[in-house]
């Protein structure tokens, strides 16, 4: 279980053995209902993969496991300036991993509180470029750094303005060699 | 081979653009007097001076200045006014085809290395990693690249020891970084330039890289300012970063180059060969027009 650098390993996991952590910083319960605003409207149900922005984004090209169909939760940490976002996000963009998704489910971004650069705000940056896919988004959800942790690699359902997992995951399998 | 522009004359007129974040008023004149103090006729682009949040106008409007300039067959060089961020939104809409057909230099660094890194992936072209407005060494190694067929040496210390020739990729961490499993070609045969390291994601970016398999058949590493921008990274932080993941590579790496966000740096061709000799001390870099 974790938040920033903890979804390296949960990528990785989920790439080798099909096992996919918990992201948050504590326990959590399900089933798990959690409500935001709808960007895109619309229904989608997928593997909830993803998490840490900056960490999904640093895998790619190197070992980032297909996201095809998944919802994708997208959290953060402030490192630098709304830029770095924006990079990320234009990375994750050009690489095929957002045409890719099924939907996608925006977390928390710390830092980001009463920080504007030039007019533009966290919200900004990340409304102009997910706020135009082709698939449901939903953001402001109260999941990532400091909220109680959500499994990844289980059944998720994104609906109108509200994420919902139900499923526990089965973490205690045997690995699922790919 | 690059793909080199031919080399600029008196009267030439060259093309000012924002494809990332914008400057001042000021600064954008400081730019223009001083190509215009070379004996070419500089123009700003139609948006050069937008604002959309920090980006200078819309991604289309920044990415239409950029090719008008490339299309132009009357403009001889793309003069980027400043970086900051956004260049990496438009490079895929770069008429590549223009590019090819009419090459002519383009000039700029930090996020401007986008534009580099792409253009060398699309069509080999030889660009220029600096600015033009800062005076000094910067403005003149700027002008000599413009004007004359010339390599130019840079001088820095050895981190690993050898002598490598091969082609000059690079520039700015953050802008190589973008394009991994995003377009950045195998660097088979490269010399890799890079230049400011910016806190967690220098580390991450190496780390990404060494997973990639692209550095496989590299040629040399040529590391520039690694602690001036954003963030920027403590120099023998970076170093140590940098001997842990590329250090086993079994290439020559020269640090403390002087170029990148640092006061006073100078200009030089990417997409050229160079030659990386640590003995020396030195980096030799290719012409950047003909």
């Amino acid at each position: 279980m974790g938040t920033g650098e903890a979804t390296f390993r949960h990528l990785e996991s989920w790439r080798r053995h099909r096992v996919g952590g918990h992201h948050g910083d504590s326990p959590g319960v399900l089933p798990l209902r959690v409500t935001g605003e709808a960007w895109v409207p619309g229904r989608a149900t997928g593997l909830l993969l993803g998490g840490d922005l900056a960490a999904i984004r640093a895998m790619i090209g190197a070992g980032l496991p297909d996201l095809t169909g998944a919802i994708l939760l997208l959290t953060g940490e402030r490192t630098l300036g709304l830029g770095q976002v924006d990079r990320q996000l234009t990375h994750l963009r050009r690489a095929g991993v957002l045409a890719s998704v099924a939907g996608v489910a925006v977390g928390r971004f710390t830092g980001f509180d009463g920080y504007a650069d030039r007019g533009w705000t966290l919200t900004d940056v990340l409304k102009d470029q997910l706020g135009g896919l082709p698939v449901p988004v939903v953001a402001g959800l109260p999941l990532g750094p400091g909220c109680p942790a959500v499994p990844l690699g289980v059944e998720a359902v994104l609906d109108q303005a509200t994420l919902t997992v139900t499923t526990s995951p089965s973490a205690n399998g045997s690995p699922v060699t790919t | 081979m690059p793909v080199r522009g031919r080399r600029l004359h008196e009267g030439d007129r060259v093309r000012l653009v924002s494809p990332a974040s914008f400057a001042d008023d000021a600064w954008v004149e400081q730019v223009g007097a001083v190509l215009a103090g070379w004996g070419l006729k500089p123009e700003v682009g139609t948006h050069a001076r937008d604002r959309h949040g920090y980006m200078a106008g819309r991604d289309e409007d920044r990415l239409a200045d950029l090719n008008e300039a490339f299309r132009d067959p009357g403009v001889r060089a793309v003069v980027a006014v400043t970086g900051g961020a956004g260049a990496y939104r438009i490079v895929d809409g770069i008429d590549a085809e223009a590019v090819r057909a009419d090459p002519k230099p383009v000039i700029g660094f930090s996020d401007i290395a986008n534009l580099h890194v792409w253009l060398w992936a699309q069509t080999g072209l030889a660009t220029i990693h600096g600015c033009v407005g800062a005076g000094g060494r910067t403005d003149a190694t700027a002008r000599r690249l413009l004007f004359e067929p010339e390599p130019i040496t840079l001088h820095g210390s050895a981190l690993v020891d050898g002598r490598a020739e091969g082609v000059l990729a690079g520039g700015f961490s953050g802008a190589v970084s973008n394009f991994i499993g995003a377009g950045l070609p195998g660097l088979d045969g490269a010399i890799l330039c890079l230049e400011g390291a910016q806190g967690v994601h220098f580390d991450r970016f190496l780390w990404t890289l060494g997973r990639s398999g692209l550095l496989a058949g590299i040629r040399g590493v040529a590391l520039g300012d690694l602690s001036g921008c954003e963030a920027g990274l403590d120099a023998e932080v970076a170093l140590g970063i940098v001997r842990d993941r590329l250090g086993g590579l079994g290439v020559p790496i020269l640090s403390g180059l002087p170029f990148g966000h640092r006061a006073d740096q100078m200009c030089f061709a990417l997409g050229v060969p160079g030659v990386i000799d640590t003995e020396a001390g030195t980096l030799t870099t290719g012409p950047a027009v003909h």
